[in-house]
Formats: structure tokens, sequence, C-alpha cells
């Protein structure tokens, strides 16, 4: 009795296996990005953009910013149309932001672009870039116009496979 | 993917579970081993034993898993730390021509549809008029200072041709251009032609409407 309870445990426990090997290798292959990860693009106003550990915000109390921030990515799955990001950030005080996800391929060449400008008190914001213009060696960076005051900021970006 | 988390947090609580009960069984099936054979309670040394054929079965499901098992973990183990596939150096266009000149040629199909797309687009004049506006002001904000060989919108698009002379350090310039026409023209393809002389020109496909370009939304939102 206690053999064959053992056996059939012994299959459950491999199935579960099987199961998490194969979850585990396709959750691999999203990448979420805090917005710590930018900048400021212009080297003049670095003392305006401040990065915390929940995202960047712009602390001048006169004029908006530019951040630049890198967008780790991995190889698109092969049905995939179009390369996805889910941009999260925030805004206050009827200020906006606004963001473009640029591809360039691996000369440096300028391939495509997308853009959102958001209002809202918190943004989770979906933006994509035809599989055409993201394939496996481009690479993906995004520019955004932080309002001042940190009136608004990015929280990350997440790219999806 | 928030989902295939919560999934996966689940099958490992299933499998620790299993885990323990298989642990415990088998601890079980070895303290009946060793037990002396007399003490057994006579109705279950009575107990038919399972049949040579099923337990033969079992074996073969078992053996089968694990070679499932030990093959996922081989293929994972040979995967590069991200899960997705090594590009092969014969389709990577930074060290094989062949399929530098297969990726050129995708992308000049590609650029050509839109193109062709741009052609075939009505005109709108009012609106021709005023993206035109929005454009020429973007090209001259602080930050850009492009030059445009032509600007051409008609009723959802408008095509660029930019001089490509800015260095690369300061190739803040387009970005910015961007931004600056995002909320007239949120989407953007570019093109870049050489001339026999050395002289670029970068050809901006902008449009107003995100749905104009090839694959529609396929995001799904894991938030």
């Amino acid at each position: 009795m206690g053999t064959t309870i053992g056996r059939v445990l012994s299959i459950a426990s491999l199935a579960c296996a099987l199961t998490l090997i194969a979850s585990a290798a396709q959750a691999q292959q999203q990448i979420n990005s805090s917005g710590a990860i930018c900048a400021a693009t212009d080297n003049t106003h670095v003392g305006d953009i401040q990065t915390n550990t929940n995202g960047v915000f712009n602390m001048s109390t006169t004029a908006s910013r530019y951040v630049t921030c890198a967008v780790p990515r991995t190889p698109l799955n092969v049905s995939s149309t179009n390369a996805s990001f889910y941009l999260d950030g925030t805004d206050a005080n009827s200020a906006q932001t606004t963001c473009i996800l640029y591809s360039y391929n691996y000369t440096g060449t300028l391939l495509d672009s997308t853009s959102v400008t958001e209002t809202a008190a918190t943004f989770d914001q979906l933006m994509q870039i035809p599989a055409a213009d993201a394939g496996t060696f481009a690479y993906i960076s995004m520019l955004c116009l932080l309002p001042a005051n940190q009136n608004g900021s990015v929280l990350g970006i997440t790219s999806l496979p | 993917m928030r989902l295939s988390s919560i999934v996966t947090a689940s099958a490992v609580g299933v499998c620790l579970v299993a885990c323990v009960f298989t642990y415990r069984a088998a601890r079980a099936s070895r303290r009946d081993a060793a037990a002396p054979p007399a003490e057994a309670p006579v109705a279950e040394r009575a107990a038919p034993a399972p049949a040579d054929d099923e337990i033969a079965h079992e074996r073969g499901e078992i053996a089968l898993l694990r070679s499932e098992v030990r093959s996922l973990l081989a293929q994972r183990a040979a995967s590069p730390a991200t899960g997705a596939p090594a590009p092969s150096p014969a389709d990577d266009p930074r060290v094989n021509p062949e399929a530098r000149a297969r990726f050129a040629e995708k992308r000049h199909a590609y650029i050509a549809g839109i193109e062709s797309s741009f052609r075939n687009e009505a005109v709108d004049p009012a609106w021709s008029a005023q993206t035109s506006g929005v454009i020429a002001r973007a090209l001259q904000a602080d930050g850009v200072g492009l030059t445009a060989r032509a600007v051409e919108c008609r009723s959802q698009s408008c095509r660029v041709e930019l001089v490509d002379d800015k260095p690369t350090h300061d190739a803040s310039a387009l970005p910015v251009f961007g931004i600056q026409v995002a909320s007239a023209l949120p989407t953007m393809a570019a093109d870049r032609v050489e001339s026999a002389g050395g002289d670029a020109t970068l050809v901006l496909y902008l449009s107003k409407n995100r749905s104009m370009r090839s694959g529609a939304s396929d995001g799904a939102d894991p938030h």
C-alpha cells in the first residue's frame, strides 16, 4: 500500500517539476526595470534629477527636464508582431509626463519610435514598436520629459517577450 | 506575467507538499522493509500484491517523467541566463555579411510598405497645414535645431526628410524632436538613405495613428 502511494506521489512530484521548469523558462523573459535606471539627458541638469528607489523625479522648481532611460530587453518571441512595453508613472497638479521609446539597430541607426503623453495621477501605459524594428540586435531606450516640482515621475518600465 | 508567478508559487507549494509525502512514504516503506515480517497483521499479509504488469507500467511512467525532467534541465543549462535562444552566427548581421544583407532587404521591404501607404493616403489640407506647422516649430525648438529638406503631411501621417549630419555625440536632437511632436504624431519610423556622394538623408514617417503600423496590439497587460 505504502509503496503504491509512494509511486503515485513520485509521479506527481515529477509532473510538478516539469510544470515548474517550463513556467520558469517562460517567466525569465520579462524584464522589469525601475525608473532608477534613468539619468539626466543634459549634463547641466544632473542636479535637478533625483533617482529614488521608487523612480525618477525632476526636482527643478522652474522647468521640465529630460531623462534618458535604458530599456533592457530580450529577443522577442517568434510569434510577437510588436515589441511591447508597459510604462508606469505618476502625475500631480495637472502636470503631464511625455515619454518616447526609440529603437536603434546595432550600428546606431534610428529605426522607430513611439510616444505617450500622460496626465493621469498614476498610469500604466502600453507602448509598442513593430517587431520589424525591434529585432534581436536592436537596442531600445527611452526619453522622458518630466514636469517641474516632482509633479511627474517614471516609476519603471517592463519589457515583454 | 504576475499570474504566472502566482501559478509558479502555487506549483512550488504543491511540489513541496508532494515531496514531503513522497519522503514520508519512502521512509515508511523502508521501515516496513526493515521490520520483522512476523509482526505484520494477518489482514495486511493477506492483501494481494499489485500485479507485475501494473508495477512495470508505473515504473515506465516514472522513468519517462524523469527523462523529461533531465531533458528540460539540460535545455535550460544550455541556454543563456535569460532563457532566450542564443542567435546563431549565421543569423547575426553583426558578423555575417549575408545575414546583414537579409536584414537590409527585410527592412527595405518594410519601409517600402510604409512609403506606399503614405503615398496612397488622401490629403486633408487643414490637417496637413496644421501638422506641418507643428513639425516646423519642433525642428527649431531648443535642443533640436534640425534642417529639413522636405516636409509633406497628408491626412494622418507626414514624411520628413532631414539632413543627417549630426555627429553621434549630438544625437539628442532627434529624440527631443520626437518629444516635441509626440502629441500630434506619436509614432515614427526612420530610414537612413546614403547618396553616392556620401551625403546621408534621414527619412522619417510620422503618424498620428498607432494602428497604421504593422502589428496590432498584442501586449497582454500583466499589471
